[in-house]
């Protein structure tokens, strides 16, 4: 029965997948090809979609329409079983009366593959997961980080065409999911494995993923690389959702190479880096934390806008500034703690807001 | 191609439905055969005259026409009201002290527990050892001790009977009271005291109204109880029953009366399965509150 | 001051109120004398040799018969629960109430119903008809205690062994019921205890080849009146309540009792 051997894994491809709760559209003609071996987030705020999404992939949910393809096969119309699909769950779902081993094994088992290969792929997959002294264990006996890595050895064991894991890292602490993330995606990779991850944190998204898929109301706003997420925005809704930006309302004037943007209720027009929107339009300037420039009110460029600190707050490596601009309102600058340091709330100030990013309002 | 695709997946739920639907299909098949059939057949047949086979509502007309019949249901239900009501209030502080104190509830559990294991029968032997007029325990050291002048015949009558039912009952009724009162967090009635009430205040004011539904629940478990109980009524009966269920089961064994027993089972039987539906709708409510 | 004598009062007069008849029974089971004394007078196991073979045969078959009515009922009733909370099935108020109907209805009753179809089946005075008089009551009990205990397993085991390539029957074998297993134990015992003492509902269908114990005792006092023997199978009866309390507390720790029993009736 080992049609799928472990090793480099398929390309999945969504297409027009529907899924409908009564007469809400939970999902609404998801379209989407992962290559095989790349590592795929679907990021959204909760109840847009990822989960459910997921859920129709892995055969747990039926779904209304559309079709799923691992390669040339296609699967919606499989059960669960029969899908080789590898799933780690949110609270991982390890067999309570399993041991460890047992565990990772138990999809090999129900391939039918003979015992000594069996323990042979659960050794290597124990490996692969750094818990050789803890087989015999059950999954009570471990800490949440061990048995995080247990259920992702678990999902990988038996050569799935695609892993799926549903926020596997939100019942960690905050110091282990980092390690955790680092370990997650190294074994990925070790693995070549076609991986879908759901999210609602924008964090593990951007640090994990080849693409960042993200979701709203059961649509798709946009697909990226992180760092295309990150610094060219399509929408207003993912300017807010990714990142902690500036918005600020204003008017496409230049276009192309390099845009310019006039404030609403300011009478001047800052540059941006890069635009979503045609000239003309009203848009948001969105300006990240890190690229506002604070400086006292005597030394501000021209272009700059005046404003006054409102809060400052320290977060070790940065400084988080507020400050209120009249006729823009907050905006949040991230900088060196030494640069800040003669400032005080209160002050007077000057922002440089320059080399923002430009969407459709 | 769709139109193809729709009906696979409605196939494929069909083929779930059915799956799962065979697994509670033995459940169903025997409850149905072993359960619904034969009470449906009884209330059938409580409407077929035994003789000449023709419908007739006879039986239950004869039934609360003779005053014997009604006399006898008036006096069930009487004493399994208040058989409830003794138990419950009896019952209250106990529960209440088994809720709120650990210890108590380790070292007194074993005597709420063990007479719930005890067949009725057991219970009415105990009794008879307990309470018979001559050979009994208490009446022997209340006639030594000087507090009676002659033995209580009290056993073979009707006291007799509400003691060998209150013993059950309050056990019932401690062991639900526990439970509901448990769940009552302590920390309200502790508000209460620190807003001024007195404890006992507290408890009648913030705890018992909280645990009113196991006051519900364990009063519709023990009226239904008593009222269909036949082992105690019979082993402790006096000269006239008192009990219902012995006037059914003479009519149904004695004197050949079946679908007159029938109908008085079914009359029965609405009653007590009312006091259980009129327990569950109360409970509801206070569910939704 | 006076509330605690009041509680001390209280509380003596019901222990003793509820320890006095079983006691009783245990020491007059010793005394094999129907004249009981607190005093305790003569120690004899008379009453116990006395026990008649009838008895003996009686309780074998009310242990056997406890017995398989629950182990039956149990094996219909969980996966009856797992079609119920898993199947999503429409029609689970339905059929969850139809088969808890039978546990609502007083078992007097149910066993007068019974008794009407069960004498032409020729089931009555049988072992078949005791045996599935009990199980309709267990039925209900079992479902409601395994519909209970499978609400309270999340279903993401069952997803992920279906993902990794089990079949519904394979998940069923290898993860639902090694995990509900320790819940379906104690399932057991309660049914098998209740079947053990369960008197109005076996009263009319029983007979002289199907007598369970506690309708022989019944009708040897209703006969004879009490005779030391019948004592004696009585306080065997009162330390099977005892071993049974103890097992479910070992099980449960004393604590949990409390709540377990509630879920005995409504």
């Amino acid at each position: 029965m080992d049609a799928h051997p472990p090793g480099p894994s398929q390309s999945v491809s969504l297409r027009h997948v529907l899924k409908k709760f009564g007469s809400f559209l939970a999902v609404r003609d998801l379209s989407l090809e992962v290559a095989a071996g790349e590592f795929v987030t679907l990021l959204g705020p909760s109840g847009c979609g990822k989960t459910t999404t997921l859920r129709m992939i892995a055969g747990l949910m039926p779904q209304d329409g559309g079709e799923i393809r691992f390669g040339d096969r296609r699967v919606d119309l499989l059960p669960a079983n029969r899908r080789n699909v590898g799933l780690v769950f949110q609270n991982y779902a390890l067999f309570p009366h399993m041991t460890v081993a047992e565990n990772i094994g138990f999809g090999l088992r129900m391939r039918g593959w003979p015992k000594a290969k069996q323990q042979a792929q659960i050794d290597r997959y124990l490996a692969l997961v750094r818990l050789e002294g803890l087989a015999g264990r059950k999954p009570g006996q471990l800490s949440g980080g061990q048995q995080q890595r247990v259920a992702v050895a678990r999902a990988l064991a038996f050569g799935p065409d695609l892993v799926l894991l549903d926020e596997p890292l939100s019942n960690l602490d905050a110091k282990l999911r980092e390690q955790v993330r680092i370990d997650l995606r190294a074994i990925q990779r070790e693995a070549r494995q076609t991986t879908l991850f759901v999210t609602h944190d924008q964090v593990e998204a951007l640090a994990m993923s080849d693409r960042v898929v993200l979701m709203n109301q059961g649509e798709i706003e946009q697909i990226g690389a992180p760092q295309e997420l990150y610094t060219r925005p399509a929408t207003e809704f993912a300017a807010r959702f990714i990142g902690a930006n500036n918005l600020i309302a204003g008017q496409l004037v230049e276009g192309g190479e390099a845009p310019r943007v006039a404030i609403e209720g300011q009478d001047i027009a800052l540059r941006a880096s890069s635009s979503a929107g045609a000239v003309g339009q009203t848009v948001w300037l969105c300006v990240r934390p890190e690229q506002v420039k604070i400086s006292a009110i005597a030394e501000g460029p021209p272009d700059a806008v005046a404003a006054r600190l409102t809060d400052m707050i320290f977060q070790g490596g940065t400084m988080l500034v507020e400050a209120a601009a009249p006729g823009i309102g907050k905006l949040r600058a991230e900088c060196p703690p030494a640069e800040v340091a003669q400032l005080r709330p209160g002050d007077a100030v000057m922002l440089s807001l320059d080399g923002g990013h430009v969407v459709a309002r | 191609m769709e139109l193809a695709e729709g009906a696979l997946r409605r196939r494929r739920r069909r083929q779930d439905l059915l799956f799962f639907r065979l697994c509670t299909a033995p459940a169903l098949l025997l409850t149905l055969l072993v359960g619904i059939a034969p009470l449906a057949l009884m209330l059938v047949q409580s409407f077929i005259d035994q003789d000449s086979e023709a419908w007739t509502a006879r039986y239950y007309v004869d039934s609360f026409t003779s005053s014997f019949f009604t006399r006898t249901l008036m006096t069930t239900l009487a004493m399994a009201a208040g058989v409830a009501a003794c138990a419950i209030v009896i019952g209250l502080p106990m529960a209440y002290l088994l809720a709120r104190r650990s210890w108590a509830r380790n070292l007194l559990m074993p005597v709420i527990t063990v007479p719930r294991m005890l067949p009725f029968v057991v219970v009415g032997y105990a009794m008879i050892l307990l309470l018979a007029p001559m050979t009994g325990v208490l009446n022997k050291l209340l006639v030594d001790w000087g507090i009676l002048a002659a033995p209580l015949f009290i056993l073979f009558d009707w006291p007799g009977q509400a003691l060998a039912f209150g013993y059950s009952a309050i056990v019932v009724a401690i062991g639900i009271l526990t439970g509901v009162l448990m769940a009552v967090d302590p920390q309200l009635e502790d508000a209460a005291v620190s807003l001024g009430a007195s404890r006992l205040r507290g408890f009648f004011t913030v705890t018992l109204p909280l645990g009113m539904p196991g006051v519900i629940a364990a009063g519709a478990l023990i009226f239904t109880a008593v009222t269909t109980a036949y082992s105690i009524p019979v082993m402790l009966a006096g000269r006239v029953p008192y009990m219902i269920s012995i006037v059914v089961a003479t009519n149904l064994l004695t004197l050949e009366q079946p679908h007159l027993a029938y109908a008085q089972a079914v009359v029965v039987s609405v009653i007590a399965v009312a006091a259980t539906a009129f327990a569950q709708i109360v409970l509801s409510r206070y569910g939704r509150q | 001051m006076l509330a605690r004598l009041a509680w001390a009062v209280y509380l003596t007069v019901l222990l003793a109120w509820l320890v006095f008849p079983i006691a009783l029974v245990v020491i007059a089971s010793f005394e094999g004398d129907l004249q009981v004394s607190l005093a305790l007078r003569q120690f004899s196991l008379d009453a116990y040799r006395a026990i008649p073979r009838g008895y003996w045969e009686s309780f074998r078959f009310t242990v056997s018969v406890a017995a398989l009515a629950t182990v039956c009922s149990l094996l219909i009733s969980v996966p009856a629960a797992w079609g119920l909370v898993r199947g999503r099935l429409p029609e689970r108020g339905v059929v969850s109430n139809l088969v808890l109907l039978p546990d609502i209805v007083p078992q007097l009753i149910l066993g007068i119903a019974l008794l009407t179809v069960f004498i032409p089946l020729r089931l009555s005075n049988s072992f078949a008809g005791v045996l599935l008089a009990l199980m309709a009551m267990n039925l209900a009990m079992g479902l409601r205690f395994s519909e209970a205990l499978l609400s309270g397993m999340a279903e993401e085991y069952e997803q992920a062994a279906q993902s990794l390539g089990a079949g519904r029957l394979t998940v069923f074998r290898l993860i639902v019921l090694p995990m509900i297993a320790p819940g379906v134990a104690i399932a057991a015992l309660f049914l098998f205890m209740q079947n053990l003492i369960v008197f109005e509902l076996l009263f009319f269908i029983a007979g002289p080849r199907a007598t369970p114990i506690s309708i022989l005792l019944f009708s040897d006092i209703i006969d004879r009146g009490v005779v030391p023997q019948a004592i004696g199978m009585s306080a065997l009866l009162v330390y099977a309540g005892i071993a049974f309390y103890a097992a479910v507390a070992m099980l449960l720790g004393p604590k949990y009792l409390a709540g377990t029993l509630m879920s005995r009736k409504g």
